[in-house]
């Protein structure tokens, strides 16, 4: 009890320590984006200006700019942005099978997604967003990221927790993805109300992807639980990669199905360009 | 009779450890490697349809068993067909051969021997043995026993094969009548010897015989010189009846430096073939034996020393051999009768004098001039044979010189019309003379004689006697030299011996006797020493000291035996062969005729024969297919791989083909003449270039034996340059330094023995490449880095200008300037410039001459002479100087001048 007791002391205080060097990561994969405000592009209540315009009787006088208004004959009003901060959820997947890293891939996939979900954190809260992991509470600033991070060092999860999501929030979801297409699809739906917008991030590992092995090899999954035995890899590999290739489109057309945005990172690319690819997704 | 016998059957218990191997052989394949992989899951569907079992299959298992077992039983070195089964003796009889003839094949019979004694040493039995040929010490044949095998063997490696005759009758036995039953085995050469048959019917009495004799075809064989034809010596061959048909045999004459004068290949068909062995004319003196190749016993080998020499023989003759008249005059009869036994020549004495002659013949000549005489005389006491015959001249000469004995003047005529005696015979030559084995069939009749003074030593000089007791032969030496005189004429004018065959007889006698020092030629002769003696293995040695003289008396029936092997005998300074074949009239084969009991076996048909070479071979065999199951197996039965291992496994066991995948498109310049130039930046070159070239190409085709195959276009980096014997390389401004790669193929070229011909396409001259013009200072940059050697400007008679057609300027599309070459060829490259710069644009003259480009101040002329160039370009390169060479000077001098 009291071994256990003092393991998970001393975990928590290694994910502490692990924070600082996290965040560091991700500000500099998130510098690749540019900074700022995250305008809707459109009139709304928010401190940033947005247009001026003519008055009209709706108008309250008091956003009557009477400095703007004096340059010419018109009455003109000063409009600002609106800027309603939304929500943002992160979840992922941080088990066994993620901790996995091919000596071909430059770092882990939990790694990886620990990394990207940090990073989108932090641009999010650069535009006064609220941000938080599945089944906390969302909240804004340096206090939001701190918590993401040491959640999403700590906590071990692996499959799709059944939190309640709020409609009109955002979703991050980042994982392998490797279960059977099936349960896949299941427990997406089950966790994407309808209004929810969701990203799911997928993280591979390159030796996932291409089966770099020769010979005469007992491949296992991550739990030891199955093994698989091939007297030749090179000679399965064509058919292995055409299998997951497979897996791809499939995750591809269920998440077309529930409206999400579907990412892959392959862990030998580099952090920064899925970063952009994941923010362009976003944007759009 | 066949066995199975393992040498070191305690290697078999390691049978027993067969099955640890099963177990051990049963965690094949080796062990896989574990991955984790997180996406382990999509293997399943991908997995093979074919498991294969993770353990060995059971008839790998079982091949590996096999292939274990065959490396275990070859280790225990089984013997199939052990030579004998010797078990149920304690003691055995090997009677070995060693007379003449088993020097052939001699190694088989040891190891036949050998393997008998090895199989006794086995079996702890004791061996008496025998040899068949008298030893020189004690006159007898070996007999050792009983011995230990392993002394035996000793024994027999010390044996060795004799010269002479086998002698079964002296082999002692020791037959202490312990032993009551002996098996013999008697390793024979296949002939009967004398005494085989009652040495059979003892041995065969004290138990078994086997016999061992050679296959067919190595039967001994003995030869002998039975005739001469044309100088030529006409062999016999003698075989036993047994021997096989169609075997071929090649007779070689040896010289006197042991060199092979001539060769005669023949075919055995029966027991006697002739063969005559075609020497040439001047070779016939050195022969000094023949031998059938491969055979070099004591019989295989004929000697035969000086006797077969071909004298040289001066006939003293006034007038040219040409004006001799048949049947009349003595010098016809006397060439008639030495043509084939001498080196003829018909001459004046003085010019005879010069040669070196070993006899002169004079025929009726008795008036010398005192300087011929005393040369003669002095040639004579150096050990000339002066034969004088009598005649109408000498009949009437008052004085005689160089005679045997003194002569009465005048002729004594026998047969005049007064005369009621019957002209004296000549009946027999006398019996101590060298003639005395001369036959005289018909009578002799003597119509006419010079008589003898009768002297005191009147008998001993003579050689012959007619009838009525009047010399007719005399002889007496002089000195080393020996003068005999015939008292009749060479004509038959006096007598009909001429006409006789005595006379050809009498004539080849005199002959052999020439040159021989006058010893031999007295009757009471000396023994003949033996000088050098044929061994058992047929090569001539000197004498041991147990070889023993041949006394005068028995020369004739003169038997070769331990004291006397075959060889060559002789006193002081003549010689005379002795030969084993000239005794052997017939031999005699065992087969046929053998008693019951007797087991006859061939040399080499029951070998003894280890096993263990088959097995290992085997074991070798079923490892390359386990090999190839396994990568059957490994790569999931794909017959394409199966296929493709099974194209390795031969390429690996019949040979390693070198691979002409890379390039194979270059090689192909290999296959033929194809004249290459270096590519240039510049097209518009390249394009004039290829055309002229072209142009020279079919040029070369119509003008000359020179038909090349085609253009190439040559990068200097990458291109192999040495499959071309010229490489034109025209010269542009724009040309690049080489690039490293480029430089060291160029160079390699050159120093190789390429050529190449610069051409700077520039007119004017090119005295000075730093002050040409641009395309020579191209040239200046890009041969920079080239180590080409002193150039200077070609010569007026260089063999550039005559190699194929006689030039004295070498135009292009611009005529005048200087050609510089080599100033002096290396060794080796036959005096050919490996560079030739020159500033003519003949590429450019040759695509003229094709009909591009046509300008003016061209004439159709130079446009021919540079055309005229090129061929010549191209003959120098392909030929070399050879034309340089004065042979064709005059012919070209001749047409200069024209």
């Amino acid at each position: 009890m009291l071994h256990s007791l003092i393991n998970l002391r001393r975990n928590a205080h290694d994910a502490l320590s692990d924070l600082p060097a996290l965040k560091l990561k991700a500000e500099k994969v998130a510098a690749h984006i540019l900074h700022g405000g995250h305008g809707q592009r459109k009139a709304g209540g928010h401190e940033k200006f947005w247009q001026y315009r003519e008055y009209q009787n709706s108008d309250r006088p008091q956003d009557i700019d009477w400095r703007q208004s004096a340059k010419t004959d018109h009455v003109y009003v000063r409009e600002k942005e609106q800027q309603n901060p939304q929500s943002f959820y992160f979840w992922a997947q941080n088990d066994e099978s993620m901790r996995f890293q091919s000596n071909i891939a430059s770092y882990s996939k939990c790694e990886a997604a620990q990394i990207l979900s940090l990073a989108l954190a932090i641009l999010l809260t650069n535009s006064d967003e609220r941000v938080g992991m599945v089944g906390q509470r969302v909240s804004i600033g340096d206090q939001a990221l701190d918590k993401i991070g040491i959640s999403l060092l700590n906590d071990d999860t692996g499959a799709l927790p059944e939190g309640h999501i709020p409609a009109k929030s955002n979703v991050f979801l980042c994982g392998d993805f490797l279960s059977p297409i099936e349960d896949i699809e299941l427990q997406l739906n089950a966790f994407f109300k309808p209004g929810v917008r969701g990203h799911l991030i997928q993280i591979l590992d390159p030796a996932e992807c291409d089966l770099p092995y020769d010979g005469h090899v007992i491949f296992e999954n991550a739990h030891a639980q199955d093994s698989y035995k091939i007297e030749n890899v090179a000679d399965i590999r064509k058919d292995y990669k055409k299998r997951i290739e497979q897996h791809l489109q499939d995750i591809g057309a269920v998440c077309n199905r529930l409206g999400l945005k579907h990412i892959v990172h392959i862990t030998d690319q580099s952090l920064e360009s899925t970063l952009i690819k994941i923010w362009e997704a976003y944007q759009r | 009779m066949s066995s199975f016998v393992f040498l070191s059957p305690w290697l078999l218990a390691a049978l027993a450890a067969l099955p640890a191997l099963w177990l051990l052989l049963r965690i094949m394949p080796p062990a896989p490697k574990r991955i984790m992989l997180p996406s382990a899951r999509f293997l399943e569907d991908v997995l093979p349809k074919t498991k294969t079992p993770s353990q060995t299959p059971w008839w790998i298992l079982m091949l590996r068993l096999v292939i274990a077992g065959l490396v275990i039983f070859a280790l225990a070195q089984p013997v199939f067909n052990p030579s004998q089964n010797l078990d149920k003796n304690d003691t055995i009889r090997i009677v070995f051969n060693n007379d003449w003839s088993s020097s052939d094949d001699w190694d088989t019979k040891i190891r036949a021997a050998r393997e008998l004694l090895a199989q006794a040493e086995r079996n702890n039995i004791q061996v008496y043995l025998h040899t068949t040929s008298n030893e020189p010490n004690d006159g007898k044949p070996i007999s050792l026993g009983p011995l230990s095998a392993n002394e035996a063997l000793s024994r027999l490696n010390g044996l060795e094969p004799h010269a002479w005759p086998a002698n079964l009758r002296d082999i002692d036995l020791k037959n202490d009548g312990e032993h009551l039953h002996i098996d013999s085995y008697y390793f024979s050469d296949g002939l009967r010897a004398r005494g085989f048959n009652d040495l059979i019917d003892t041995l065969s009495q004290l138990g078994s015989v086997t016999l061992y004799q050679p296959k067919p075809e190595n039967l001994p064989l003995a030869l002998r010189h039975i005739d001469t034809q044309k100088g030529n010596p006409v062999l016999e061959i003698i075989a036993p009846e047994t021997i096989a048909r169609g075997l071929p045999i090649t007779l070689q004459g040896i010289g006197k430096d042991g060199d092979v004068l001539g060769i005669e290949n023949a075919i055995i068909n029966s027991t006697k073939t002739e063969v005559a062995m075609r020497l040439g004319d001047g070779l016939r003196n050195d022969l000094s034996y023949i031998k059938i190749t491969g055979r070099e016993n004591a019989a295989g080998i004929y000697l035969f020393g000086d006797h077969f020499r071909q004298k040289r023989v001066g006939i003293v003759s006034p007038n040219n051999a040409e004006d001799t008249k048949p049947y009349v005059e003595a010098d016809f009869y006397l060439t008639r009768a030495l043509e084939p036994y001498a080196d003829l020549k018909a001459d004046t004495l003085d010019s005879l004098l010069n040669e070196q002659l070993s006899m002169i013949i004079m025929a009726d000549i008795a008036a010398l001039s005192p300087s011929q005489l005393e040369r003669l005389e002095a040639w004579v006491r150096e050990g000339g044979l002066l034969l004088r015959f009598a005649g109408s001249v000498m009949e009437q000469a008052r004085q005689h010189f160089l005679v045997p004995t003194p002569l009465r003047s005048g002729a004594r005529s026998l047969d005049g019309a007064l005369r009621w005696e019957t002209p004296p015979k000549l009946t027999a030559f006398a019996v101590n003379s060298p003639l005395s084995s001369i036959n005289i069939g018909e009578e002799i009749i003597i119509k006419q004689q010079l008589l003898a003074e009768p002297v005191a030593d009147l008998e001993t000089k003579t050689w012959a006697m007619l009838d009525d007791g009047t010399p007719l032969i005399t002889a007496d030496t002089l000195d080393q030299g020996l003068i005999v005189m015939v008292h009749t004429a060479a004509s038959p004018d006096w007598s009909n011996l001429p006409l006789s065959g005595a006379f050809v007889q009498l004539l080849s006698r005199l002959v052999t006797l020439a040159g021989s020092p006058p010893a031999l030629m007295q009757a009471s002769g000396g023994p003949l020493e033996p000088i050098l003696v044929l061994d058992g293995n047929g090569r001539l040695i000197k004498p041991a000291p147990y070889v023993r003289n041949i006394s005068a008396d028995n020369l004739n029936d003169f038997e070769t035996s331990y004291q006397n092997p075959p060889g060559i005998y002789g006193a002081g300074a003549i010689s005379r062969p002795f030969n084993l074949g000239d005794e052997i009239t017939s031999l005699t084969p065992i087969e046929g005729g053998l008693m019951q009991g007797v087991n006859l076996v061939s040399y080499d048909s029951d070998y003894e024969q280890n096993l263990m070479p088959v097995l290992l071979t085997a074991g070798l065999i079923l490892l390359v297919i386990d090999w190839v199951i396994m990568l059957a197996i490994s790569t999931n039965f794909s017959s394409r791989l199966l296929g493709r291992s099974a194209a390795t496994i031969l390429l690996v066991f019949i040979f390693n083909a070198p691979s002409y995948a890379q390039g194979s498109e270059q090689y192909k310049h290999a296959d033929g003449l194809y004249i290459g130039f270096i590519r240039s930046a510049n097209t518009a070159v390249n394009a004039q270039t290829r055309a002229g070239l072209e142009e020279l190409q079919k040029s070369l085709t119509r003008r000359t034996s020179a038909e090349p195959d085609g253009v190439v276009a040559l990068d200097p980096a990458r291109d192999t340059l040495s499959f071309f014997p010229f490489i034109y390389w025209p010269v542009d401004a724009g040309d690049k330094t080489l690039s490293e790669e480029a430089l060291r193929n160029i160079q390699d070229y050159l120093d190789q023995g390429g050529t190449i011909l610069f051409d700077t396409r520039e007119s004017g001259s090119l005295s000075d490449f730093s002050k040409g013009g641009p395309n020579a200072q191209a040239l200046a940059r890009v041969t920079q880095g080239l180590n080409i050697p002193a150039l200077a400007p070609i010569a007026e008679d260089h063999v550039l200008g005559k190699s194929f057609y006689l030039l004295d300027s070498f135009p292009g599309r611009y005529s005048g300037g200087t050609i510089w070459i080599e100033s002096a060829s290396e060794n080796g490259r036959d005096g050919v410039s490996s560079v030739i710069i020159g500033s003519h644009d003949w590429a450019g003259a040759w695509a003229e001459n094709a009909g591009r480009n046509y300008r003016a101040g061209s004439t159709a002329r130079q446009r021919e002479l540079a055309v005229r160039f090129g061929v010549n370009m191209m003959m120098y390169a392909l030929t070399g100087n050879y034309k340089a060479d004065q042979v064709h000077v005059e012919h070209i001098l001749e047409r200069l001048g024209q």
